[in-house]
C-alpha cells in the first residue's frame, strides 16, 4: 500500500517535472561582420526542443503522400542540402519537377524563397513541396492529421511548444527553427577574412576578379543580394520558365531569377534554376561567351566578356574557397539519431 | 417577406449551442436567390442554369464599429467565415452592449502585413486550406461549386480570390450602415457574385491579378444589412 502511494507520488512529481520543463532557449549567433538577419525571431524563438522537432520533421517521409520522400531526399546535408547531380528535382513516384533544388543555408537572411521568390516567408516555404504533386504530393491538413495520430509527435510538440497540440503553425515554425540553424560561415574564405589563413596567389587573383565582376549580385558575405536578375540565360524551351514575372506580373521581371548564394557552390551542381550547366567552367563560359541578349538582361554583365580563360580558372579557384566542409558534415545537421 | 422569415430561421438555427451573446456580435447570413444558402443543394442562376455551391468561405478582419464618425471599437483579429460551419457565422465583439454604433466596416480578406509575416494559428492556420502553397498569400474569398455552363471537369467552378502585392492588392473594405442592435445581421447574397462571376463562361479564377481584384470588388458588394421595413 505504502509503496503504491510512494509510486503515485513519484509519478506525480515526475509528471509535474516533465510538464513544467521549459524549452531551452537557443541564441541565434550572427557571424562576425554579417548583416542583421531578416527572420523575425520574436515570432518564433529558437529552442533546443523546437530545433530538434524541426530536424525530425525534415528527415521524416511522413510528410509525403507515399511516405518515401522527405525534405532531405532533395536537400542532402552532406552536399549543403542540395540534390546533387539532378538537374531538376525528383519527387514521389519518381515524378520530375521543373526546377533544380537549391542548396539550403543562411536562410535567416533570406527575404524571399524559391528561384522566383514566390514564397515570401521561410515559415510558409514547406507548404510548397508538401503539396506539390511532383514533390511530396500531400495535403497539408492531412499531414497534420497524420502527425497527430503518431505516438511520437504529440510528445515532441509538447516539449517544443508546451502542450501536445499539433497545428500547422507549430509544424511550420519547428521546420523553420531547424532550417534557421543551417548557417554556413566557416569556409576558407571566412578564415582568410578572419586572418586565420591566406589565399593562394591564384585564389587572390580570383577574388579580385570576383569583386570586379560578380560581387554586385553575389554580394559578400552572403554571396547574394537576395534580389532578382536576368543573368543572360537563354529561355529554356522545355519549361518556358519566365521566373519572377510569374509572381509579380510585371513584364520587366521577365526571366529574372533570384541570385543564388555562391557559398558551397562546389556542391550545388548542376547549376542555375533548371540545372543546365554541369560545371563551374560551363557557368563561367556562359558569363563570358553565352549571354543571351534580352531587354531585361542585367547591365552589370556588360563587361564580363573581358574575362580570359586564365581569369576563369582563377575565379573558379576562388569559388572553391567558399566550400564549408564543417557545415556539410556538422553532426547537428544530419539524420537525427536519438 | 420570404427573406426575413429565412433570416429569422437562420438566426434560430445558428444560435443553437452558442454561448450567450455577450456584448455585440456580427452574424453573417449567406443567401442565394432570396433563400438561405444550402451548400450542395441544387439551385438556379437568374437565367435558369442549374448550379450548386459546394463551398463558401471568406476572411473578415479589421472590424470597426463607428458611432457618428468616431471609431467606437476596433478588432484586429482575422476571422474565417465558412458557410458550412454555423459557429463561424457569428463573430463576437468584445465590447459592451451599451456602446452605440451607427455603422461598421471590415476588411474582406487579409491585409498585407499578415500576408508576409510567416505562420499563424487559429483561423489563419494554413491547415484551413485558405493559403496558397505555390505562391505565398492568403485566399480572401473562396467560392466553389458546379454549373452546367462550365466545361471543366465535372462542371466545376472555383473562385479563389487573393493577392497582396500591388497593383493587385485584393482585400476590400466593406462599410455598412447598421441599426444599433446587439447582434448585427449581415446578409451575404452570393447570387449577385455568382451570376456575374460566371458570365462569359469564366469558371475559374485562382491566382492574384486583375480578374481577382475585379471579382473581389464584386464580392465586397454582396454584403448588406436587411432593412427593417421588411420585417
Ligand atoms: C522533390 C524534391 C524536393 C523536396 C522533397 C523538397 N524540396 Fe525544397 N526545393 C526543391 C526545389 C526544386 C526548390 C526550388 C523550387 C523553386 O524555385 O520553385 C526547393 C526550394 C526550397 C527552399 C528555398 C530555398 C531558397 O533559398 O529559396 C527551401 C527553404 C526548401 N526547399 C526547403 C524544403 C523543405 C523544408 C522540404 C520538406 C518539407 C523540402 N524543401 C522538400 C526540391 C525539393
Ligand atoms: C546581374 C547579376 C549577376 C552577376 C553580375 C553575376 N551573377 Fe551569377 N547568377 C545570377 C543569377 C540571377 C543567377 C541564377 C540564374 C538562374 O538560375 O536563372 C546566377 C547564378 C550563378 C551561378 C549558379 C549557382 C547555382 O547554385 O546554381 C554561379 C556559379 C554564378 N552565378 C557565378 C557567377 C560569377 C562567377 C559571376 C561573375 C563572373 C556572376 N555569377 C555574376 C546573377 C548574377
Amino acid at each position: 500500500m505504502r509503496n503504491k502511494v510512494l509510486t503515485a507520488i513519484a509519478a506525480l512529481v515526475l509528471f509535474a517535472a516533465a510538464t513544467d520543463r521549459q524549452p531551452v532557449a537557443v541564441e541565434f549567433r550572427i557571424p562576425k561582420g554579417w548583416p542583421q538577419p531578416s527572420y523575425d525571431f520574436a515570432n518564433n524563438p529558437l529552442t533546443q526542443e523546437g530545433i530538434a522537432l524541426g530536424r525530425k520533421l525534415f528527415y521524416d517521409p511522413i510528410l509525403s503522400a507515399d511516405s518515401i520522400v522527405s525534405c532531405s531526399s532533395c536537400h542532402l546535408s552532406y552536399t549543403a542540402f542540395t540534390h546533387v547531380d539532378h538537374a531538376v528535382s525528383h519527387g514521389i513516384r519518381d515524378r520530375i519537377g521543373t526546377r533544380n533544388s537549391p542548396a539550403l543555408m543562411n536562410l535567416a537572411w533570406g527575404r524571399s524563397f524559391m528561384w522566383d521568390g514566390a514564397v515570401n516567408h521561410l515559415d510558409m516555404q514547406a507548404l510548397a513541396p508538401i503539396s506539390h504533386p511532383d514533390e511530396m504530393g500531400e495535403d497539408f491538413s492531412h499531414v497534420i492529421q497524420k502527425l497527430q495520430r503518431t505516438e511520437r509527435y504529440p510528445e515532441l510538440f509538447r516539449r517544443a511548444f508546451g502542450d501536445e497540440a499539433i497545428t500547422g503553425e507549430r509544424m511550420l515554425k519547428a521546420l523553420s527553427q531547424f532550417e534557421l540553424t543551417l548557417i554556413s560561415a566557416y569556409s576558407k574564405y571566412d578564415r582568410v577574412k578572419a586572418g586565420a589563413e591566406v589565399f593562394t596567389q591564384q585564389e587572390a587573383k580570383g577574388y579580385a576578379l570576383f569583386l570586379a565582376h560578380c560581387n554586385t549580385c553575389h554580394h559578400e558575405p552572403l554571396f547574394t543580394t537576395g534580389e532578382f536578375a536576368n543573368n543572360g540565360l537563354r529561355v529554356d524551351t522545355i519549361y518556358n520558365d519566365l521566373g519572377r514575372m510569374k509572381v509579380t506580373g510585371v513584364p520587366t521581371d521577365s526571366l529574372h531569377f533570384k541570385v543564388p548564394t555562391l557559398r558551397n557552390v562546389e556542391f550545388s551542381f548542376p547549376y542555375m534554376h533548371d540545372g543546365r550547366f554541369k560545371s563551374l567552367r560551363h557557368v563561367l563560359d556562359h558569363y563570358v561567351e553565352g549571354l543571351s541578349p534580352s531587354p531585361t538582361l542585367a547591365a552589370e554583365l556588360s563587361n564580363s566578356n573581358s574575362l580570359t580563360k586564365d581569369d576563369r580558372t582563377d575565379l573558379i579557384a576562388f569559388l572553391l574557397t567558399l566550400s564549408d566542409r564543417d557545415f556539410c558534415f556538422d553532426p547537428e545537421h544530419g539524420y537525427p539519431k536519438e | 417577406m420570404v427573406r426575413s422569415v429565412a433570416i429569422f430561421f437562420c438566426l434560430l438555427s445558428g444560435l443553437q449551442g452558442l454561448p450567450q451573446d455577450r456584448g455585440r456580435a456580427l452574424r453573417f447570413v449567406p443567401f442565394v436567390n432570396a433563400g438561405p444558402l444550402q451548400l450542395d443543394e441544387p439551385l438556379f442562376l437568374p437565367d435558369g442554369t442549374p448550379a450548386t455551391i459546394t463551398q463558401l468561405r471568406f476572411y473578415v478582419s479589421q472590424i470597426r464599429f463607428f458611432d457618428q464618425g468616431h471609431i467606437a471599437f476596433f478588432d484586429s483579429s482575422c476571422y474565417l467565415v465558412d458557410a458550412g460551419e454555423p459557429k463561424s457565422l457569428l463573430i463576437q465583439a468584445d465590447l459592451p452592449r451599451s456602446t452605440h454604433a451607427d455603422s461598421i466596416s471590415f476588411l474582406l480578406g487579409i491585409d498585407s502585413l499578415n500576408n508576409v509575416s510567416g505562420a499563424f494559428g487559429g483561423d489563419l492556420d494554413p491547415t484551413k486550406g485558405m493559403y496558397w502553397t505555390w505562391n505565398s498569400g492568403y485566399i480572401n474569398w473562396k467560392l466553389e461549386g458546379t454549373c452546367t455552363k462550365c466545361t471543366t471537369v465535372k462542371n466545376e467552378f472555383q473562385f479563389h480570390l487573393g493577392g497582396y502585392l500591388p497593383p493587385y492588392f485584393n482585400a476590400q473594405q466593406v462599410g455598412l450602415k447598421v441599426k444599433d442592435e446587439g447582434v448585427i445581421t449581415v446578409e451575404v447574397d452570393v447570387s449577385k457574385f455568382f451570376a456575374q462571376a460566371l458570365l462569359g463562361g469564366r469558371c475559374s479564377v485562382m491566382s492574384p491579378g486583375k480578374d481577382a481584384v475585379e471579382l473581389a470588388k464584386l464580392a465586397a458588394s454582396v454584403f448588406s444589412i436587411p432593412s427593417r421595413g421588411e420585417e
